[in-house]
């Protein structure tokens, strides 16, 4: 007869083993084994779930073996990546088992940065949070608080907390990364814009390095642009794996790729090889483009940039034959120049020249879910408030930065703000997974400003520079111990993904969902957060689709049946584009920049030049590598520990200095030091370093001190159009240690 | 009890169970009993120098709450993640080639369900740290039908790690755990030739 384990049978078990344990010291660390369930079955199981090591959020599959993450592959399913993912992703493994990860709550004691915190409850934790914030709200008001993160699909829980606190001071990273290009394309197009890279036959690219600041989907269609035969176009003061694998590479004079852009529209307008059709159809302000365009000959360009007029027209008429299978890419981290918005505003320009809008090979707009099936719906929630006050930071505010982007704000004016109080008091600040210290230039500007908040929160899965200035750090669970919000990754096709939980929490760690409905419980806003749990929000969003959440957690990601690439002129080339420019045409010329004061058309500002002794200094992204997230992950440590300074063997000749050489880099903000790496791909007047050491915090335990932080040499500027940071025109010495 | 190479096994439970609680997240417990559980370690080991500084540290910490302020001061920076750990107290950290292994801790847990235990450590803590293993050391011990486990247990898996963690420790010369790990040292030295020795009980 079978015996059967009742509920009864198995409290006497565990309690006759309890009182077997009675016999033994009293146990801390261990009960009965019976009391608490069969550990996971054995066996190996593959999820489908999306990485985080990058914004791409590649579809990948995880590999677990008796409960334990083994492997992390990329989804073969997934046509755009082909399958593959690249090394942080395939180290996302070693993040999960990382010693260095925060283990629980912790509540600081010391002097800010001092490093000093107890371990608290996510209780006290909550109960600190709400408390403070209540009090600050009380005599402060909503604005009074400032909230960050860098874009992820849990953004809609911090946008609630700040929505339903009342605040109108939301930041993401975009201000000191992609900003001046976005702005651009919002300017000119009315939307964002995308390209056709595996269909594309020719493409120039200013500083896209693609083959480093690496997406897998962007950097997989290059490559099969390539295999047909594609030529790519590469402008970098430096040489890189992208160079190597174009077909041209220019080391252009550091600031000066607006000249090159603007020779060659030049030359496409004076030869007339752009699309007559296309620009007469969809442009508007053509006819104030010849003229202006005239005196930024190929000569004039070659004396900015150092390449040849003769090089300049070539590329322009290839570019130009090619088309409208050629593209001159948008870029990817372009907060650099002070004129980098004009340069991405004179690239729409040429791609509009090219007529490359929505046929294969060119540019496109995003084909999203909502214009194909149905949008993700949403949990149930009361009516934010409206702000009773505009941004702090004057995003999006008439007179200040009116046409930076409300929803991203500039995030290194926030110091500014917390430090003077104008133009009205921020006194408590969240970062959510987002790292000020390290990522927003002029770090002791940002320090100092920290020092001065009323309340500094961080959540984060390590203890980052910004969470040692932090009073209360919150840890997350790592992307393979939670479930997020479905999230459209929509391109050419529209398309649904899940990052799914594969393992269970780590650690005292929670994940996003829970802890901002927590946090708001103790804020006094609790309503907002009306939802159960994570599938009773994945339930909300699949539900207009006609989906369910296990649904899309056996596949890892959802497109409409029978859905294909979808380029709009493809057809018919005079097809309706949704240009969401107030003149319903592709702005050549800006009337809506002309309001605001700033020039209608991309006009050329000259780089500053280096004083004597001195060097541009540039930064750019590792492979291995996302901006200053994955240094202390551990796989990711050992396949790049530090960054180098890169100088050309002739300015380090000129100083004395030899490849390995301990160097200072100095500005005139800070003095950083490092090894010297003397090296032929770089042009004499610029020194780089790779984005993301020089850390401070000792909870980053392998990168704590090594290499040279770029943002505390560098002075917090802005762009007055897009707000954008400028990160590249500040100048360092080098001198040998 | 027996007592095996001028050690009775009680002793040897004691001064495990001891290790369990000394190093463990300290707690006003600990604070207020630390005199009774740094002699119920020293009993197990001959006296070494680091009696001293142990003896020291109690004095110069008379009041518990002061003495648990004190001790979670060397605490954190030595052990905790998230922290300059300067001594991560896990076994699968020194077998994982610096990162933390989860087949070790998978491994151990398996280990604990076969003798009737599950983890239910601190929240959060892990499976393979050097107080869990010292208090299933002490389980076992204490009883002669699972005893014979102990030295294979203390081989396979305390003793593959805890000399390296505690040498680590001591180098940071911190005045309180730098002299605990020494005392510790001595102990597990003793325990290892009396393992070696044939001995569990």
């Amino acid at each position: 007869m079978e015996r059967r384990m009742t509920r009864r049978t198995l409290l006497g078990a565990a309690a006759a083993t309890g009182a077997a344990l009675a016999l033994g010291p009293r146990l801390r660390w261990f009960e009965p084994a019976l009391a608490t369930g069969p550990a996971e079955p054995a066996g190996v199981r593959f999820v489908p779930s999306a990485c985080e090591m990058c914004t791409a959020r590649c579809p990948i599959i995880v590999r677990v073996r008796d409960g334990v993450v083994e492997k992390i592959e990329g989804n073969p399913k997934e046509g755009a990546t082909g399958g593959a993912i690249c090394a942080r992703g395939n180290a996302a493994v070693s993040l999960l088992y990382d010693p260095d990860r925060l283990k629980y709550p912790l509540i600081r004691t010391g002097e800010r940065g001092s490093g000093e915190f107890r371990r608290a409850t996510w209780d006290e934790a909550y109960a600190y949070i709400g408390e403070r914030l209540t009090k600050i709200k009380a005599e402060h008001g909503p604005e009074a608080l400032a909230v960050a993160r860098r874009p992820n699909p849990n953004d809609p829980f911090l946008l609630t907390f700040a929505q339903a606190f009342g605040t109108p001071n939301v930041f993401t990273h975009e201000s000191t990364c992609p900003q001046s290009r976005n702005v651009a394309l919002e300017t000119t197009f009315g939307t964002l814009m995308f390209h056709d890279y595996a269909n594309c036959d020719y493409l120039v690219l200013f500083g896209r390095n693609h083959f480093e600041t690496l997406t897998v989907p962007q950097a997989q269609g290059v490559i099969k642009a390539q295999a047909r035969g594609a030529r790519v176009i590469y402008l970098d003061p430096r040489f890189t794996p992208t160079a190597a694998q174009a077909t041209k590479h220019y080391a252009i004079r550091p600031g000066t790729d607006l000249a090159f852009a603007l020779a060659m529209i030049h030359v496409i307008v004076r030869e007339k090889l752009y699309d007559p059709a296309f620009v007469a159809t969809y442009a508007a302000g053509f006819d104030e483009l010849e003229p202006f365009i005239a005196p930024y000959t190929p000569a004039w360009a070659a004396e900015q940039t150092g390449i040849p007029a003769a090089e300049i027209v070539q590329v322009a008429r290839d570019l130009a034959l090619n088309k409208p299978r050629s593209a001159v890419e948008y870029g990817w981290f372009t907060a650099s120049f002070a004129s980098d918005f004009q340069l991405r505003r004179a690239i729409a320009i040429l791609n509009t020249l090219l007529g490359n809008l929505e046929v294969p090979g060119g540019t496109f707009f995003t084909k999203g879910l909502a214009k194909y099936a149905k949008p993700l719906g949403s949990w149930k929630r009361p009516t934010p408030p409206k702000p009773g006050k505009p941004r702090a930071d004057g995003a999006g505010v008439p007179g200040r930065y009116p046409l930076a982007p409300v929803k991203d704000g500039i995030i290194h004016h926030l110091p500014e703000i917390i430090m003077t109080g104008q133009p009205y008091p921020v006194k408590a600040f969240l970062a959510y997974r987002f790292d000020p210290v390290a990522s927003v230039p002029d770090q002791q500007r940002t320090i100092a400003a920290f020092k001065q908040l009323d309340l500094l929160v961080t959540m984060d899965v390590y203890l980052t520079d910004t969470a040692l200035y932090s009073d209360v750090v919150l840890p997350e669970c790592s992307f393979l111990e939670r479930t997020d919000p479905a999230f459209e990754v929509s391109s050419l096709v529209p398309k649904i993904r899940l990052r799914q939980q594969i393992v269970p929490p780590m650690h005292d760690t929670r994940p996003a969902w829970r802890v901002f409905k927590e946090l708001a419980g103790a804020a006094g806003i609790g309503d907002s957060f009306g939802y159960r749990d994570i599938d009773e929000v994945l339930t909300a969003q699949l539900a207009p689709l006609g989906l369910t959440p296990d649904d899309l957690k056996k596949a890892g990601q959802w497109a409409p049946p029978d859905a294909k690439p979808i380029y709009l002129r493809q057809q018919n080339r005079q097809a309706p584009l949704p240009l969401a420019t107030k003149s319903k045409k592709i702005d050549v010329y800006s009337e809506h920049l002309h309001e605001f004061g700033f020039p209608p058309l991309p006009v050329y500002t000259a780089p500053p030049q280096p004083l004597e002794n001195r060097l541009y200094f540039v930064q750019g992204k590792s492979a291995v590598h996302t901006n200053i997230a994955t240094q202390n992950v551990p796989w990711l440590h050992e396949l790049r520990a530090t960054n180098e300074v890169w100088l050309h063997p002739t300015a380090a000749a000129a100083r004395g200095i030899k490849d390995g050489d301990l160097v200072a880099v100095r500005s005139d903000r800070a003095e950083q030091r490092a090894r010297a790496k003397v090296t032929e791909f770089i042009r004499p007047e610029t020194v780089f370093v790779y984005h993301g050491w020089g850390r401070l915090s000792p909870g980053l335990s392998r990168v704590t001190g090594k290499g040279v932080s770029g943002n505390r040499l560098l002075p917090a500027r802005t762009d007055p159009i897009s707000g954008s940071a400028l990160l590249r025109d500040t100048f360092v010495e080098v001198l040998k240690v | 009890m027996t007592t095996v190479a001028g050690c009775s096994s009680t002793t040897r439970v004691s001064a495990y169970a001891a290790l369990a609680e000394l190093f463990a997240e300290p707690s006003l417990a600990l604070a207020s009993q630390l005199e009774a559980r740094l002699a119920a370690l020293a009993a197990g080991a001959a006296p070494t120098t680091a009696s001293d500084g142990l003896a020291t540290f109690c004095r110069e910490h008379p009041e518990s709450n002061a003495r648990l302020t004190a001790l979670w001061a060397e605490y954190i920076p030595l052990f905790v993640s998230g922290r300059p750990t300067a001594a991560p107290p896990y076994e699968a950290y020194y077998r994982g080639s610096g990162a933390w292994s989860p087949t070790v801790a998978r491994g151990l847990e398996a280990t604990y369900r076969a003798h009737g235990l599950a983890f239910n450590g601190p929240t959060g803590e892990l499976p393979d740290h050097v107080a869990a293993e010292c208090e299933f050391l002490g389980w076992l011990l204490a009883d002669p039908n699972r005893a014979g486990y102990a030295p294979v247990f203390f081989t396979q898996h305390l003793a593959t790690f805890a000399f390296t963690f505690l040498d680590r420790v001591e180098a940071t010369g911190r005045p309180f755990y730098a002299a605990l790990a020494v005392a510790t040292r001595e102990f597990l030295a003793a325990e290892q030739r009396r393992f070696q020795g044939g001995d569990a009980l």
